[in-house]
């Protein structure tokens, strides 16, 4: 069995990370004016995003191809707790877990700290899930 | 033209409508939905050794699921991901440069390098803990999720925005 490429990934990934980049979704202050409502502007990124892929969606799953990979997402007990956790986080570190990435490579080398942090918190949960939760977790799409 | 393009921000909508298109491609073409939070764990897995499963459908390894064709696809996402950075810095895009995030100084004033960066990392083990416990970030809840209309996305990105929102309202009350 031939393995899939890799390399296209390595262009979505670029085409994702200037994207955001150029969105402004890798500034801290923009994400901190985003909460305190004292800009739109990344409500009108991501408003624009599901505005644009939600119709599209439709479209492609009633008229588009068979066997595309479309999800079905359970609510887990960890779902809504979950999101808080990570609510947390980004309001701390400004900084979701894709632009954290972009931004070390934006010379924000102090990112290094928020990587690191995401990289520590996927092993607590590892190993937390292991220990006291007893769910089949749902996973990042 | 080359100005607005590659150095400075561009409209929000703009960008917004660029990044659902490009959800919608991903989906099509690589028949993969696309999560970024899903890549630490891939990271992990890789560093141990453990690269043959499909982190698409388990972050923890559980037992039940095929074997993936292309396992480190992730991590070839993420190099793109720094390599955009690398280029957005490279183009002299504003926002880029400088050893901390822009705008940190007035959220932290006064504090010193080694308290912001062990803030950054606090709140990254909270970002990554949660992340993996409600399966998604933005990226995979709010557009991907909201996007195909799955609902447990719809109601996890309600309450991220909802807690981030409490959280930027009391930070900026209490210390800045």
């Amino acid at each position: 069995m031939k393995a899939r490429p890799h390399l296209p990934y390595l262009f979505w990934g670029l085409g994702f990370g200037f994207i955001i980049s150029r969105a402004g979704a890798t500034r801290f202050d923009y994400i901190r004016d985003m909460f305190l409502l004292r800009s739109p502007r990344l409500y009108f990124v991501i408003g624009g995003a599901i505005a644009v892929a939600l119709p599209l969606f439709a479209w492609l799953k009633a008229a588009g191809p068979k066997g595309l990979p479309w999800p079905h997402r359970r609510l887990t007990p960890g779902t809504l707790p979950g999101a808080a956790i990570f609510g947390v986080g980004w309001a701390v570190t400004g900084t979701c877990p894709g632009p954290s990435v972009v931004q070390l490579g934006e010379g924000h080398f102090i990112a290094f700290g928020t990587v690191a942090g995401i990289l520590l918190g996927n092993l607590i949960y590892e190993w937390a899930h292991r220990r006291w939760f007893h769910w089949r977790p749902d996973s990042c799409a | 033209m080359v100005h607005a393009l590659f150095v400075e921000s561009w409209p929000g909508w703009v960008a917004g409508a660029l990044i659902g298109l490009y959800a919608v491609a991903f989906f099509l073409f690589q028949r993969r939905n696309l999560g970024a939070s899903s890549s630490f764990p891939a990271v992990l897995e890789a560093a141990r050794g453990q690269d043959s499963l499909d982190l698409t459908d388990d972050p923890l390894r559980l037992p039940y699921y095929p074997r993936d064709k292309a396992p480190h696809w992730r991590l070839w996402w993420l190099a793109g991901l720094l390599t955009a950075g690398l280029l957005a810095w490279a183009l002299g895009g504003e926002g880029t440069g400088g050893f901390e995030l822009p705008g940190m100084g007035q959220s932290f004033p006064g504090w010193p390098l080694w308290a912001k960066a062990a803030t950054l990392l606090g709140g990254g083990v909270f970002i990554g803990f949660g992340t993996r416990m409600s399966g998604g970030c933005t990226s995979g809840h709010a557009i991907f999720g909201i996007s195909q209309r799955q609902l447990p996305s719809l109601y996890a990105t309600m309450v991220f925005f909802a807690v981030g929102m409490a959280v930027a309202f009391l930070w900026n009350g209490l210390l800045s």
